[in-house]
């Protein structure tokens, strides 16, 4: 399925493609094949699809050679910046753990074998998420005077990525830190309502945000490509620009319009975004594949057929 | 306009200041002014405040950094250099904006004159000038003054807004990382037998390896601070001077922690042997002592 996908998908690559590194995870692995590098869409395209990988990224970072085999040798040219911003922090998200010995749901200590987490996170959510970084890309535009992009990671969270060229490209960790800290730490006194920066903001209410500094700081940090999938949902990521883009996600699953047949590994009532779902341990069901690859790619279903 | 470098010797170049008076290095070195260097780096070396140059303080700055560089002793350069940066700061502030801005000029940096407000406590506060924030962070890189990170700046379309009494910390921060440059570019080996001789003849108690090591570095954790504050109590360093420099190293409770090493009635705090600095990854050579105040006071020298 998803190598289907990837040949018709619309990938939103960067202009300098050929200075960034790409790399993929695999189906059934945990870790990346990394240090990649395409000089074409065409090319990039038909590599996803003889591989048909669960994720694929490019990095913030350019270099002389983004396929050189470690950092060092690929020669740093800049990085764009990259804000994350993920539900865990501004939500009460509400999250379900369920004994996959059992598949009973627990909420102590009483699961013998492996313990899965489900996050259920709602619109709502997303859309306090997606203000934060409708704050986020204000900020950076009226204190920075740069423009960001804001991108649904297409599970949880979003990006606003910067793209940068001269002397923004080539701030070190050290710099994005201090950018990051202004972002989250402001320790302006709040001022008047009228005052620009965060003097104004403090003084309007304006909460400093929450950021993930990790991501910001570092310069080699890869980034999802806009029109491919979030392997931990099967959902697209792509570039937003109105909070009402969120109302009804699964519609945007590439997989919509078919069904697949799922056994359910847990037992219980969940939340897939607003779509309420019951599943019985092993007690198979055909549902609309939107929704099975999301459960299957979460852990708590195993896809057996794809009804066409 | 040009600088006053006699108020700022930190931008003099001494090759071309020798030369615009038909001077070589040695030519200056006379008895008066080997004596006048002599007593300011010994006034230094016993914790007194840095000397005020009145007179050729382009030469006086630059032999003293010469002297500090022979003995070697990162603390003293250390001392000498806060010192600087306080007088620089109390200068800076005085000095008309057209000279600020002469200043900023010779740093190299792209200062913008401008002139709007924020409130702050109530009242409003003038900013003079902007700087772009990547030649704001670029020139502020490795500059170990939390006042000057960008969070506690406020900004607009690209740009930092200073008030000239932030302007003035930073310029004078970045006058002394210059000086720091100009210690670092120090040939010691090829500067006159007369200077050499002058270091030699100072009767130095150097700090151990170890606690050099710590005054120099930015920020310490809690085990070299203490160490490092339970060293400078024991050679006699007042606990007010203690403690500004434990909240120059980015340390909380300090006022606590320096009271708690004080010396009291029966009892004294001194650093923990050598053993335990090496097990905690503090101690940074083999000096052949147990403690560093040994090194210190010379008793195994």
């Amino acid at each position: 399925m998803f190598r289907g996908y990837y040949e018709t998908a619309k990938l939103e690559l960067p202009d300098d493609m050929e200075l960034r590194e790409f790399a993929i995870q695999p189906f059934s692995s945990e870790s990346y094949v990394r240090h990649l590098s395409f000089t074409s869409e065409q090319e990039l395209r038909s590599f996803l699809i003889e591989k048909a990988p669960l994720q694929v990224y490019f990095s913030a970072g350019k270099y002389q050679s983004p396929s050189a085999p470690d950092m060092e040798s690929k020669g740093w040219m800049g990085s764009d910046l990259m804000f994350d911003l993920d539900a865990d922090e501004f939500c009460e998200l509400n999250v379900r753990r369920f004994c996959m010995g059992t598949g009973e749901e627990v909420l102590g200590d009483e699961c013998v074998s492996n313990v899965v987490s489900y996050s259920e996170v709602t619109a709502e959510c997303l859309k306090q998420v997606y203000d934060k970084a409708t704050l986020l890309k204000d900020v950076l535009k009226d204190d920075f005077g740069l423009e960001g992009e804001i991108v649904f990671s297409g599970n949880r969270g979003f990006h606003v990525n910067v793209n940068c060229y001269g002397d923004c490209a080539l701030l070190d960790r050290e710099d994005r830190k201090k950018i990051v800290e202004y972002l989250t730490d402001p320790r302006v006194e709040p001022g008047s309502p009228s005052d620009f920066g965060w003097a104004g903001r403090l003084a309007r209410g304006v909460r400093p945000l929450k950021l993930d500094e990790q991501v910001t700081i570092d310069i080699h940090r890869l980034r999802r490509i806009p029109g491919s999938i979030n392997g931990k949902s099967g959902l697209p990521v792509f570039r937003i620009s109105s909070a009402s883009e969120l109302d009804d996600l699964l519609s945007r699953s590439p997989f919509k319009g078919s069904r697949v047949v799922i056994q359910p590994l847990v037992t219980g009532e969940l939340n897939v975004y607003n779509v309420r779902v019951t599943l019985k341990k092993d007690l198979k069901v055909t549902i609309n594949s939107e929704v099975g690859i999301y459960l299957a790619l979460k852990g708590l279903v195993r896809l057996t057929a794809y009804v066409k | 306009m040009t600088v006053d470098t006699s108020k700022y010797p930190e931008l003099a170049d001494i090759n071309e200041w020798l030369k615009s008076r038909w001077l070589k290095l040695e030519d200056v070195l006379t008895p008066d002014a080997l004596e006048s260097i002599k007593s300011e780096v010994v006034a230094l070396l016993e914790g007194k405040s840095p000397p005020e140059f009145s007179k050729d303080s382009e030469l006086r700055f630059f032999l003293t950094l010469v002297i500090i560089k022979i003995l070697g002793i990162k603390s003293l350069l250390q001392r000498f250099l806060d010192g600087e940066r306080e007088r620089l700061i109390r200068l800076l502030e005085r000095e008309t904006e057209e000279n600020v801005f002469d200043i900023a000029r010779a740093l190299g940096l792209n200062m913008e004159r401008v002139r709007s407000d924020v409130t702050r406590k109530s009242s409003k506060v003038v900013l003079v000038a902007r700087i772009g924030f990547v030649e704001y962070l670029t020139a502020t890189r490795g500059v170990n003054e939390e006042r000057l990170s960008l969070k506690y700046r406020v900004m607009k379309d690209g740009y930092v807004y200073l008030s000239k009494e932030e302007l003035a910390l930073l310029l004078a921060n970045l006058l002394i990382e210059r000086g720091r440059r100009i210690y670092e570019m120090i040939n010691e080996a090829a500067m006159p037998e007369a200077l050499k001789n002058l270091a030699k003849g100072l009767k130095v108690k150097k700090f151990p390896p170890c606690m050099d090591a710590l005054m120099s570095k930015q920020r310490l954790n809690d085990d070299e601070a203490a160490n490092l504050a339970a060293f400078l109590l024991s050679v006699g360093f007042s606990k007010k001077d203690v403690v500004e420099l434990m909240v120059q190293k980015g340390l909380d409770n300090v006022e606590q922690l320096v009271e708690s090493l004080m010396p009291k009635p029966k009892r004294a705090y001194i650093p923990e042997n050598c053993e335990s600095l090496k097990r905690k990854g503090i101690c940074v050579a083999d000096c052949k002592v147990r403690n560093p105040l040994q090194y210190y006071f010379g008793s195994l020298r």
